[in-house]
């Protein structure tokens, strides 16, 4: 037998309340959780590589060589790791890591250019080219942060 | 009890998904259009550094490499910025419901 049609519209007025009552009162969440620790790291690692940058643009053979320079690489792989960790640690951290990923592979181009020179040092014209290379990926990286921190809910007031 | 206006209901949750996303939309795409215009700059340089002889036949690929793991990264940014607007928008459109359907059965339904 057919419903008439105002029941019909009061059975799915009915239904479609249950499902808003359901969900109303639930915030959906597909995003990280914004990590101040995490955009602290992301900021340091930032300047390391900046310094490191400035430093190679003023220095002299041999000192520039990546034998003279290993140690900047193997701390900024282990502080990339550490940073990975964390990411790893908030739920839904896919597009953290993708960028995390882009740092890495930049940083492994940059090692390989060094590395090729050989006694040689980098040009100023390569160096700057290879910082243009890793600003989108900060800026990336800090932007994203920046949003994450806007996301975040109100603090609630400490009771008394 | 008056019926509850599901079309009143959809409407003003859509209007509050939408107020977020027209705030936060612009943002992302200024910060897209700002770093992948830098990005072409700087392939262009690449190729002239190339011409001149400042960047070597070695040297050019791995620069390059660094840029499209640069454009890798700023796509990462839009597509979690992105997210980020779209679960306000969604949040913001269930708060909405929920202030209906409170202020409907006249008492904090929901919490």
């Amino acid at each position: 037998m057919l419903r008439p049609p105002t029941s019909r519209l009061r059975l799915r007025s009915t239904l479609l309340l249950i499902v808003l009552l359901a969900t109303a009162g639930c915030a959906v969440k597909w995003t990280p959780f914004y990590d101040e620790t995490l955009d602290r790291d992301i900021t340091s690692f930032q300047q390391s590589t900046e310094g490191f940058l400035t430093n190679l643009e003023n220095l002299q053979a041999p000192a520039c060589t990546y034998q003279q320079n290993v140690k900047f690489y193997q701390q900024q792989s282990v502080q990339l790791t550490v940073m990975r960790t964390r990411a790893v640690a908030s739920p839904h951290p896919k597009q953290l890591l993708e960028m995390m990923d882009s740092l890495s592979k930049n940083l492994t181009d940059l090692q390989t250019l060094q590395q090729n020179a050989g006694s040689a040092c980098l040009n100023a014209t390569v160096i700057e080219i290879a910082r243009k290379g890793f600003e989108p990926v900060f800026e990336s990286l800090l932007a994203y942060e920046l949003a994450l921190k806007a996301n975040q809910p109100p603090a609630t007031a400490p009771s008394k | 009890m008056a019926e509850l206006d599901i079309g009143a209901l959809l409407q003003a949750m859509g209007l509050a998904a939408e107020g977020v996303l027209q705030n936060k939309w612009p943002q992302v795409k200024s910060f897209a259009t700002t770093e992948f215009q830098k990005i072409a700059q700087t392939v262009v340089s690449i190729g002239e550094g190339l011409a001149s002889g400042e960047i070597t036949q070695e040297q050019a690929p791995l620069l390059l490499d660094m840029q499209k793991n640069a454009s890798r990264a700023v796509i990462a940014a839009v597509e979690g910025m992105t997210l980020i607007a779209a679960e306000q928008a969604l949040n913001a459109a269930l708060s909405a419901g929920k202030a209906i359907i409170n202020n409907f059965v006249g008492l904090a339904l929901i919490a």
